[in-house]
């Protein structure tokens, strides 16, 4: 069972310290939650996580073993990546770019074997794009991009998911099958973390949140442990109108002064 | 199973491409002439011609056309840009302006070799500076502006050289050269160049898997394991060694690294990995066909080999700026 631990995580751009205390725990079998305000540091905490921002202070362990002393390659078969409107820079077929995702098992010249060709069926299979498989990357529509580069995540096999945003340009159809697909993948046996704006979705399918603002956590706990209506409205502005543990959480913009 | 198929397909077109042009020439040599010269029964002017004017030359095509166009391609993976070419880095650039100071100072006149190694080492001092201004962390835009600023400069700095040419012979000669040209060169020329050709295509060749992740953009590609720095390093000294090798011996010809590419990329099913071999192969066959060209045109001037790619060439980036405007975002 793998466990993913950030803590104290601080990341400094320039002057000023964009990340100053980022706190992160994410257990394989449940969905994480990242939320809070734009530009609080939800990015630059999973981007330290990944090794891809220089960590000033603080650690990243996985089941117990320090991630920035180890090799590329292991960090990679650990922790995949699905970032924040993904590009696709030629118009490669989806199988060839899913493919892609097996590159930290591949030895130097060996081509793709029996077990990566197996790797991309079940990536394909999870995230329900095998039909799209002859397709070039470069034309599908943004649903199933996210889902088609999901499963270029999923082809890693690594036991850890960060996600960032991925529901962002989504239609509501979409947002609520990307997140079904999350708790799936979660169900059988991954660590998902997922960047969310929307406090309806990350309340509804999200085990644990992590609530980031200005640089540190917050909070974090269940969902109704975090969306409370204070930190609501000292964190976000927005007051809730409903209450969330019986129906959902319902908001609104605070009052006028 | 493709690229088997379609690298050998480039490579017999290739060959016979070079048969003919060991045939044709100022002065013909017949096939039975040829066919007496492989089997080693051949006159000693047929010998002469085959062995020290033609082979050398269409060796040279080849050389250079495989180099640029390889170099071009791996620019493009790097780059995530069809755009990109060995000039856009500034190496072709530089290496010209090595080669124009050793006209300039007389440097290639009193020692031969002067010219090729002004070249290469210029080429290598501007992807110095490149990777020095660019930093350690450089994005690609940090990358192109660098490349953009290094071009001009050496651009600036060539045409200083030829303004201050107190020299009307050592002038033309260095204008001849800029046109680009394969005329008269010989086994040193291709000897000198071959080997930093083949090292930098080495280079090149290992950067295929990275080039193929950073389809997905560069922190993707990190979290793939690729290790940025060291990938584009490989491409910058690969190209460099090829491109500076080239320019040296062949002076500038333009627009091959964009053009091959660009051909073969449906072909390989764009992906980068797979276009580096049958880019290297396709240039070299487009320069081993302009070269003909070249030498089969009539003219009382003979042709500069850079001033037909660059004809063939600048209408097709015009083109290929306008398509992918408007396909890219």
């Amino acid at each position: 069972m793998t466990t993913v631990m950030a803590r104290q995580l601080a990341v400094v751009a320039g002057k000023s310290e964009i990340l100053s205390d980022g706190n992160l725990t994410a257990r394989a079998g449940r969905v994480v939650g990242l939320i809070g305000p734009n530009g609080a540091g939800k990015t630059t905490l999973l981007r330290a996580i990944l090794g891809l921002a220089p960590v000033a202070r603080g650690v990243v362990t996985v089941d117990g073993v320090d991630m920035s002393a180890a090799p590329a390659h292991r960090r990679a078969r650990t922790l995949a990546y699905l970032p924040q409107g993904g590009v696709i820079h030629w118009p490669i077929t989806v199988e060839r770019l899913v493919l892609l995702g097996r590159l930290p098992h591949l030895e130097p010249w060996a081509s793709p074997g029996e077990e990566d060709r197996r790797a991309v069926e079940a990536a394909l299979a999870a995230a329900d794009v095998r039909s799209l498989c002859v397709r070039l990357a470069t034309t599908l529509s943004g649903g199933e991009r996210t889902r088609v580069l999901l499963a270029r995540a999923l082809a890693t096999e690594a036991p850890v998911l960060l996600a960032d945003e991925p529901v962002a340009a989504l239609d509501p159809y979409h947002q609520l099958t990307i997140m079904a697909l999350f708790r799936r993948l979660a169900a059988a046996g991954r660590a998902v973390v997922v960047v969310l704006h929307d406090l309806g979705l990350a309340a509804r399918y999200c085990d644990d949140l992590v609530l980031i603002a200005k640089g540190k956590t917050a909070a974090c706990g269940t969902p109704t442990e975090v969306l409370t209506p204070q930190v609501l409205t000292e964190v976000y502005g927005v007051r809730p109108l409903s209450d969330l543990a019986r129906m959902g959480l319902e908001l609104a913009p605070p009052p006028m002064n | 199973m493709m690229d088997v198929r379609l690298l050998s397909a480039l490579g017999a077109i290739l060959l016979a491409l070079m048969a003919g042009s060991m045939v044709v020439g100022s002065a013909t040599v017949p096939m039975d002439a040829v066919l007496a010269f492989l089997t080693g029964q051949a006159e000693p002017a047929v010998r002469v011609v085959l062995l020290d004017i033609r082979l050398p030359r269409v060796l040279l095509a080849a050389v250079v056309g495989g180099a640029l166009s390889m170099a071009g391609a791996a620019l493009q993976g790097l780059m995530r840009n069809p755009l990109a070419d060995p000039g856009i880095i500034g190496i072709t650039a530089s290496a010209s302006l090595g080669a124009v100071l050793s006209l300039y100072l007389g440097l290639a006149t009193a020692f031969s070799l002067a010219l090729p190694l002004c070249a290469i080492a210029m080429a290598l001092f501007a992807t110095l500076c490149m990777t020095l201004i660019a930093g350690r962390d450089a994005s690609v835009l940090t990358l192109v502006l660098a490349g953009v600023a290094i071009s001009s400069f050496a651009s600036a700095l060539t045409s200083l050289v030829i303004n201050l040419s107190p020299n009307p012979f050592a002038l033309g000669e260095i204008v001849l050269w800029l046109l680009g040209s394969l005329t008269n060169r010989s086994v040193s020329d291709l000897l000198l160049a071959a080997p930093f050709v083949i090292a930098g295509g080495g280079l090149l060749l290992l950067t295929g898997r990275q080039l193929d992740a950073l389809t997905l953009g560069e922190e993707t590609a990190a979290t793939l394991g690729v290790d940025l720095k060291r990938l584009r390093y490989l491409v910058v000294f690969g190209a460099a060694l090829a491109v500076g090798a080239s320019v040296a011996v062949a002076g500038s010809v333009s627009f091959v690294g964009l053009i091959v590419p660009h051909v073969l990329r449906p072909f390989v099913g764009h992906a980068p990995s797979r276009l580096l071999l049958p880019s290297a192969l396709g240039g070299a066959i487009l320069i081993v066909f302009a070269d003909l060209v070249v030498r089969l045109t009539p003219t009382i001037q003979e042709l500069k080999l850079g001033v037909i790619t660059a004809l063939l060439g600048a209408p097709f980036f015009l083109h290929l700026l306008w398509t992918t405007r408007k396909a890219m975002r």
